[in-house]
């Protein structure tokens, strides 16, 4: 049973269209990364899902809970971690936290133990941390509930790479626990090594769904040769293996590689700027 | 769909109530300390004032409330007066107040953390109310203790306490009022300032119960869109059941207002 499940989910604004007849269904367990470029649908989506906004037309269930119906029992096995760490300026970060803590039945130790993790001086004011250390507390604002859906719009934007790699030490570590993990990032290295899938999302549309564990099989492969009379060439290959061996082996080669298309070069396949997708 | 979680609501305005502390107090010192400025210099006020106003157009009396000269004999006419300008001041920190516990939220993104926890927008909408009815009660309160402290110290025989406590209750519900207004704006939008729009509203209801005034008996209906007017502290002091029944329709248009921000904020968009 998918546990986040959107079906012909829209949302507009006034006459703008922002998501378009979004379907998509997320498998208990699996960590599904969602990109596409500033203004593509990524947050209108996250965001509807967590009820801040609520869908145009279609329909989105948690856990087979509806997300405007059941949006208060939704957050009982749901944890939200927003793309702005906007926070009260004049209260510290451990008040904050206490104050998460009133609406769940973790312990107060947690807060302090990821605080220690993430290095956060928990005692300072929100007005005294930098963006980074902002994101922290977004992090462990979000990570403080144990739940099985983990929801995160851009969660390693404004962390140092030390920090994004102890954030995704501690989502693996979710995911070992039977979280399923919905993230938006503009950091596509990091969602290709840690996701099972991804979803493209551009114009408020899904134009690719790609599942990490086939993505060879599904997805072309970059050719690239040089001859021994100096010819270079590169092109994408998406038919019989066999076939492509057999032309390469024709010609007088002098170095061959053949690679999987990363994330991120899907990724810009679909923003070329005259907008080919081919 | 979730029942109302009153102790969800409680936790919230605990929060928020810390996070306003310092409005809150400034607010407070500053209402007190004027009403105290005003209110110690009763007996030189007595016979000064008096002179200077009767110089005064009664236009510009009416104004602020003043053109009954008698009423600077005796302190709680006196206090009357003088906190019928307060009311202007505690109205428009009522309608900003209340607004701003809604409207900064989604202005500065600080929805997006509130809402993550385990609560309902309602649950929400109704821990704004009791902290602006909480910060309105004690901005009134303070009010009400400095004339109190003044009343014991310099208001002699002419200080009824029951005369004192009856302006407060029926005249103070004018802050309410219009904190209710704010609430509503803010719960069905966010997209304008809706501090600056209740602070307005407030302003052009004072307008309204002057030209209700001035214009007597050609716009004497006015007086009924100004709570300043129908609820004045002369007319709290007198309490004709007229002003009973009309402080009881306005209780009833206060609690449509909030029922009214509550449904729409329950079913809008945040504007984030």
């Amino acid at each position: 049973m998918a546990v986040i499940e959107l079906e012909h989910f829209s949302k507009a604004y006034g006459k703008f269209l922002a998501v378009d007849d979004l379907n998509i269904s997320i498998e208990k367990g699996e960590i599904v990364g969602f990109v596409g470029k500033n203004g593509a649908g990524k947050s209108t989506t996250i965001r509807s899902m967590v009820n801040m906004i609520f869908p145009t037309n279609g329909k989105i269930t948690i856990d087979g809970m509806d997300s405007v119906k059941d949006a208060k029992k939704i957050k009982r096995v749901l944890s939200y971690l927003p793309s702005d760490s906007a926070y009260y300026e004049n209260v510290t970060s451990e008040e904050l936290f206490r104050l998460c803590l009133k609406f769940s039945n973790e312990s107060p130790e947690r807060a302090g133990e990821l605080a220690k993790f993430f290095e956060l001086d928990a005692k300072k004011k929100i007005s005294e941390l930098s963006l980074g250390n902002r994101k922290k507390v977004s992090i462990i604002q979000a990570l403080l509930k144990n739940t099985d859906i983990i929801v995160m719009d851009e969660p390693t934007s404004g962390l140092d790479p030390l920090m994004q790699s102890k954030f995704f030490e501690l989502v693996m570590k979710e995911k070992e626990k039977g979280a399923t993990i919905f993230l938006s990032s503009h950091n596509l290295s990091e969602i290709e090594k840690y996701c099972d899938k991804v979803i493209i999302i551009k114009d408020g549309k899904i134009v690719d769904y790609l599942d990490m564990r086939n993505v060879k099989i599904k997805h072309a492969q970059i050719v690239s040769y040089t001859t021994k009379d100096g010819e270079a060439k590169s092109f994408e290959f998406s038919g019989e293996m066999n076939d492509l061996i057999s032309e390469l082996g024709k010609l007088d080669l002098e170095s061959l590689e053949i690679r999987t298309n990363t994330v991120e070069e899907e990724f810009i396949k679909y923003y070329k700027e005259d907008g080919t997708n081919e | 769909m979730s029942k109302l979680n009153f102790s969800s609501s409680l936790k919230l305005t605990g929060f928020d109530l810390r996070n306003n502390r310092k409005q809150i107090i400034g607010w407070s010192i500053a209402i007190f300390s004027i009403m105290f400025m005003y209110m110690i210099l009763f007996p030189s006020m007595q016979d000064m004032a008096k002179i200077k106003m009767e110089a005064m157009p009664k236009e510009f009396l009416q104004l602020f409330d003043m053109e009954n000269m008698n009423e600077l004999a005796n302190f709680t006419g006196y206090f009357g007066m003088v906190f019928n300008l307060i009311l202007i001041a505690m109205s428009i920190f009522a309608a900003t107040f209340a607004a701003n516990l809604i409207y900064r939220e989604e202005k500065s993104k600080t929805i997006e953390f509130l809402y993550s926890l385990e609560v309902s927008r309602t649950e929400i909408y109704v821990s704004k109310l009791i902290t602006a009815f909480l910060a309105c009660l004690t901005v009134l309160l303070s009010a009400a203790v400095s004339t109190a402290v003044c009343g014991f110290i310099n208001g002699g025989e002419t200080f009824v306490f029951a005369d004192f406590l009856q302006i407060v209750k029926v005249s103070g519900f004018t802050v309410f009022f219009f904190m209710a207004v704010s609430l509503m704006l803010a719960g069905l939008t966010a997209k304008v300032g809706v501090a600056g729009v209740g602070s307005m509203v407030v302003l052009f209801s004072y307008l309204l119960g002057y030209l209700s005034k001035l214009l007597e008996t050609k716009a004497e209906w006015l007086a009924y869109c100004s709570p300043f007017e129908l609820f004045s502290p002369q007319k709290a002091l007198a309490l004709e059941s007229h002003t009973m029944t009309e402080l009881g329709v306005y209780m009833g248009i206060t609690a449509i207002f909030l029922i009214v921000g509550g449904v729409v904020y329950k079913r809008r968009d945040f504007n984030i």
